[in-house]
């Protein structure tokens, strides 16, 4: 059986049991922490097994629940705590020493949710945050440094290295109170917070890159289309 | 996914163009009865154990995930960044539904979940590049008794 997020493509290879949900990308189980819809996603999934013909495309019935909706008048989330937005921030303090004070703000509330979940998933790089942090400003000179994790390139460490800086954000504003949304915690990081700032740097840097690899990284690999118009490049 | 009448028109484009393989074959297995049903998840959400090598980017590669595996061993190296990832950060389950197949499995809705699970990552990896490690994944479901798979992507 195959859980099919995107109708169009299933439509043309015709994997022989295919069931379409309407979910967003990322989610083809539909709800996190909601073993109910999830169980009825299984389950659709299994009944395809039913069938003496194929190959078959069905429709799941069920939406996921939206989250809030503004043009409904529901308010927008808010970030709870008080970051210093990188527009708002004194040119006295370094950007190295300003990422370093939002990491450990946010510490306590990664812990909390690591208290929550049982679980992080940061962890691909696994450099320490403080040495993940320090590893992706120090290409911000342009020159590309030793790689901090063995028998990895740099490039490759990089990527993970800024997959798991951004893990560390959202699940320590997912333990949070209110109940942001994906696309919140995205305008929040690339907005609002150092860390996107960087990123957005970062960038800048690899897109000029001399090293294919690394121009690619830049352009695919950092930040996702829909938060790049908050680049300062566009 | 969201409807693409709901994307914009640059991701809407990006999926309408996307190198989607069209087989020219229709393979077809009548299913056994849902007691004797053995399954497995295969996902393309480029999960793999903490400490496992990430993938890299165009990888066809995979990894194995054991049936004992917990959420907090888990991490996810997806070449992308342009899908949700808070999901998989509140509930392994909501990508990789195992806990799910072994509420199945204690209700005898099914026979049992597989010993081994696998991952491929699916961003910026033609489907063809996998051909040589899906045939292997398939000799080890075998292996494993398993005669039911669920493909989840992300």
């Amino acid at each position: 059986m195959h859980i099919s997020l995107i109708r169009e493509h299933s439509e043309k290879n015709r994997t022989p049991r295919t069931l379409w949900v309407t979910f967003e990308l990322g989610r083809p189980l539909g709800v996190p922490n909601d073993p109910g819809f999830q169980r009825r996603v299984v389950e659709a999934a299994l009944r395809l097994l039913e069938s003496s013909d194929g190959p078959i495309l069905a429709d799941y019935p069920e939406d996921a629940p939206r989250g809030r909706d503004r043009s409904a008048g529901e308010e927008p989330w808010v970030c709870p705590i008080g970051l210093v937005a990188p527009s708002d921030a004194s040119g006295d303090e370094s950007v190295d020493a300003r990422l370093s004070r939002e990491i450990s703000g946010l510490a306590p509330w990664h812990d909390l949710a690591v208290r929550k979940t049982e679980r992080s998933t940061v962890g691909s790089s696994g450099l320490e945050m403080p040495d993940a942090a320090a590893f992706v400003l120090s290409f911000l000179s342009g020159e590309v440094p030793e790689s901090p994790i063995d028998g990895a390139r740099a490039d490759r460490a990089l990527k993970w290295a800024c997959d798991d800086i951004r893990a560390y954000y959202y699940e320590a504003m997912l333990a949070q109170p209110g109940s942001p949304t994906s696309g919140d915690l995205d305008a929040w990081f690339f907005g609002e917070t150092t860390a996107g700032s960087v990123f957005f740097d970062l960038q800048k840097v690899l897109l000029e890159h001399e090293d294919e690899t690394f121009r690619l990284i830049g352009k695919v690999s950092l930040v996702p289309r829909l938060q790049q118009h908050r680049s300062p490049l566009d | 996914m969201v409807r693409l009448g709901a994307l914009s028109e640059w991701d809407r484009q990006h999926i309408l163009n996307a190198d989607v393989p069209s087989f020219g074959d229709r393979p077809w297995a009548v299913a056994p009865p849902p007691v004797e049903r053995r399954v497995a998840i295969v996902t393309t959400a480029g999960l793999h154990r903490r400490g496992d090598r990430p993938f890299s980017p165009g990888a066809g590669d995979y990894r194995i995930v054991p049936g004992t595996s917990t959420g907090d061993g888990l991490v996810m190296s997806h070449v992308s960044v342009n899908f949700d990832r808070t999901g998989f950060q509140e509930d392994l389950n909501v990508v990789f539904p195992l806990d799910r197949l072994r509420d199945l499995a204690g209700d005898r809705l099914i026979g049992s979940v597989a010993d081994y699970h696998y991952s491929f990552m699916g961003g910026g990896t033609h489907p063809a590049w996998m051909r040589e490690s899906a045939a292997t994944v398939a000799e080890l479901l075998r292996a494993d008794r398993v005669n039911a798979v669920l493909l989840v992507p992300v």
